[in-house]
């Protein structure tokens, strides 16, 4: 196993279709790294970049610190999963399993161990001599997955292996991928579109967009701390909410409004010291999630950090229900608590939790807070 | 204003296989109804029996107390979103959604002008407006989607049946929808059916919902009573996520103590709780449901119910899962992501015996205590 580096990786398609632009990515060796993005963000033109299936139009890529640009990709010592794992059905688990070694033409004592090993970790023990056509869906599932990691090469790329499987089966399989990820500590890469998946596998995630990184940090890093627009958006479901406004620094506090003074709020608290002092006075957008505020009552109204939201619609659900309002004609989305009822058409005044906000800046998209230290 | 749609044993098979067996529902004037069940359970094959598609092999249909099995599907007019989609693909979006107003036993009823008017209108609701001279080939699958809604929605009838409606939309656009749609119902009063597999939407829109498995319908009920007084381990599984965490038991009495003991636990019960199990079963085997999120990660060894080892937790922004391997078993429940959980740690778990539902291991139904 290794550790994989992209330096100045482009993927230029034809003259003029850039799907990767100048690409940076440290993979550390044994860490398990997603590629998350839309469809065309270019996760998945970066990973067949790796295995050697597509050329590297510009920059080089290195395992440890062999440069690979130039191996086939047959001598990469890669391991691939795609969407279907092609099990052979009238084969039995075991030989399912064993087939990336027996092809390879291993030594059958070795062969055995790393299929009983790999077993044991799967719960696979009884199964290893039923042929694959009689197996469950569950069952076909974990057999792909140890049939995958047996090679322990330098590294498993993954692209989108379990975003067809239906939603009981697609969690638990995500819990038994990420597991023996841990326990075999092999590198690997794994491309979703999905940033609920990334989150729960990852150590760390590299989120692109039209070719371009837009952050790579731990899945805590991108949640609590976006570096930008569409980082915030992109990663928490239901996404974070947005409202363009103005930053004034004040002696007491951190105030945020709109024109209309629909919203109008001042921070204290730690996180408002973080703001770029540049931006006092400046067009910003201020961030919050769906469960970082806080229904009050309406004798509580005037409070610094206490907003007034026109309810659209009210979503109750069985733990939390949802409510959409508008604040100064921008969509919001929040959270709360099961034993609350609120009415279309009314108003209702919500607390921002003054700790957890972003403010990003309104042209470039970057978010202004100074990166904290994680403490 | 809707109507009173009811079904009375119906059955339907395919061959040898039974799509949908005894069904007996009622739904009332206005009302938004849902059927809640995983793919395979029934629920397209019901609508389609409402609607006229298919005939049942046995049973009535019933519309203010009247058969319509009579009736073809042109004459019983109920509006249907198909979860295929099923546009046109020769025409543009703005003709696929005027389509059922012009067909030949509506033709005189709207002008050229009312009707680009309604169109203009319900496309606006689903926001495809700016998307009406597109073809259906020229659209995501969340786009189709909203445009079979509208071909639906356009219509003036009596009922609506919709066939996982949102099921292809994003996050945010999927709140939205469930919202629009809620309030047109309301707004509107017909009587509207829906068929999902998603729990969230059922909850979020249904006034009542009916839990399809296997072709037969469990449990009817509003969607908060679904998930808090679950009839049966079906019911109780088909509500939530993560899942209901389930664990066989069996009573024992240990040092004159009641013990509700299983694969890897033993908890210690009062007396009141094991005379009303007892009291409850014939014999001694039963099954404990307890949701992901009335159980905690407990520091003090002494106040845990469980104890296991880490199997693997996973973060997912403001709350993780824990999944944690106690016997044989994987339990799941919903922890704060400040605390890291690395796989094979030890760890003790609590809940209150209160928040959980005892079931019959034979039967699957809940025991009432």
């Amino acid at each position: 196993m290794s550790s994989i580096k992209l330096k100045d990786i482009w993927k230029i398609y034809g003259h003029e279709v850039e799907a990767v632009r100048n690409l940076q990515l440290d993979i550390k060796n044994g860490e398990f790294v997603s590629l998350l993005g839309p469809s065309g963000c270019g996760k998945s033109s970066t990973l067949r970049m790796i295995a050697g299936l597509e050329e590297i139009t510009k920059g080089n890529l290195y395992f440890d610190d062999t440069r690979m640009n130039d191996i086939e990709p047959g001598d990469r010592n890669l391991s691939m999963v795609f969407e279907n794992y092609a099990l052979f059905p009238h084969m039995t688990a075991y030989d399912n399993i064993a087939f990336p070694l027996t092809v390879r033409k291993f030594n059958r004592i070795e062969i055995d161990k790393r299929v009983k090993e790999i077993s044991n970790l799967l719960d696979l023990d009884d199964l290893l001599n039923v042929l694959v056509v009689s197996c469950g869906g569950g069952e076909k599932q974990r057999i792909g997955i140890a049939r995958a990691f047996i090679r322990k090469g330098e590294a498993l790329l993954m692209d989108e292996p379990i975003s067809h499987l239906d939603y009981e089966l697609r969690m638990r399989t995500r819990g038994e991928l990420a597991r023996l990820q841990r326990l075999m500590e092999i590198t690997t890469i794994y491309v979703t579109h999905d940033q609920a998946e990334a989150l729960a596998m990852s150590d760390r995630i590299a989120v692109l967009n039209f070719g371009e990184l837009q952050q790579f940090g731990t899945p805590e890093e991108l949640y609590d701390s976006p570096e930008n627009l569409f980082v915030a958006g992109f990663i928490g479901e239901p996404p974070m909410n947005f409202i363009p406004c103005t930053y004034v620094r004040q002696s007491d506090g951190h105030r945020f409004y709109t024109e209309n003074m629909g919203f109008d709020i001042k921070l204290n608290g730690n996180k408002g010291k973080l703001i770029d002092e540049k931006y006092n006075g400046r067009n910003v957008v201020f961030g919050f999630r769906p469960h970082e505020v806080e229904i009050v009552s309406e004798a509580n109204r005037d409070g610094n950090t206490i907003t007034k939201a026109a309810v659209f619609n009210f979503e109750p659900g069985c733990e939390h229900s949802y409510v959409l309002a508008k604040i100064c004609d921008i969509d919001v989305l929040f959270e709360c608590p099961q034993n609350v009822r609120v009415y279309e058409n009314k108003t209702v005044y919500i607390d921002i939790i003054s700790k957890n906000f972003h403010v990003f800046d309104r042209e470039s998209g970057k978010s202004i807070l100074t990166r904290q230290n994680s403490s | 204003m809707g109507i009173t749609i009811s079904a009375i044993d119906l059955t339907k098979k395919f061959k040898e296989t039974v799509a949908v067996q005894n069904l007996n529902f009622s739904v009332k004037e206005g009302e938004l109804f849902a059927f809640l069940g995983p793919p395979g359970a029934g629920k397209t094959t019901t609508l389609n029996l409402l609607a006229g598609i298919l005939l049942p092999d046995e049973g009535d249909i019933k519309v203010g107390g009247k058969s319509i099995l009579e009736l073809k599907p042109q004459e019983r007019d109920f509006a249907m979103v198909f979860e295929s989609y099923a546009l046109y693909p020769h025409l543009t979006v703005e003709q696929n959604i005027a389509f059922p107003l012009m067909s030949p036993m509506r033709s005189n009823q709207y002008s050229k002008g009312e009707i680009k008017e309604k169109v203009l209108n319900t496309a606006k609701m689903l926001g495809i407006d700016e998307l009406l001279t597109r073809y259906p080939k020229e659209l995501s699958g969340g786009q189709k989607q909203r445009v079979g809604v509208g071909r639906a929605l356009i219509r003036d009838t009596e009922l609506y049946l919709l066939d996982e409606p949102i099921a292809h939309l994003d996050a945010k656009l999927r709140h939205h929808m469930r919202g629009e749609l809620k309030r047109l119902q309301k707004k509107s009063g017909r009587t509207t059916i829906l068929a999902t597999p998603d729990y969230n939407e059922v909850v979020a829109m249904a006034d009542r919902a009916a839990i399809l498995n296997n072709g037969e319908i469990q449990q009817i009920g509003t969607p908060l009573d679904l998930f808090n007084r679950p009839k049966n381990i079906i019911t109780a599984a088909s509500i939530g996520d993560p899942p209901i965490n389930l664990f066989d038991f069996k009573l024992k009495t240990k040092d004159a103590k009641t013990n509700l003991v299983g694969d890897g636990f033993s908890i210690v019960v009062n007396e009141k709780l094991s005379y009303s199990l007892k009291r409850n079963s014939n014999d001694d085997s039963f099954v404990l449901g307890v949701r992901p999120g009335k159980i905690e990660v407990e520091n003090d060894k002494n106040r845990a119910l469980l104890s296991g080892e880490v199997y693997i937790f996973e973060p997912l922004g403001a709350q993780g899962i824990l999944t944690v391997k106690i016997g044989e078993k994987l339990v799941k429940l919903r922890t704060d992501t400040n605390d890291r959980y690395e796989i094979g740690k030890n760890v003790y778990l609590s809940f209150k015996l209160n928040d959980s539902t005892v079931f019959h291991k034979e039967t699957g139904e809940a025991i009432l205590m």
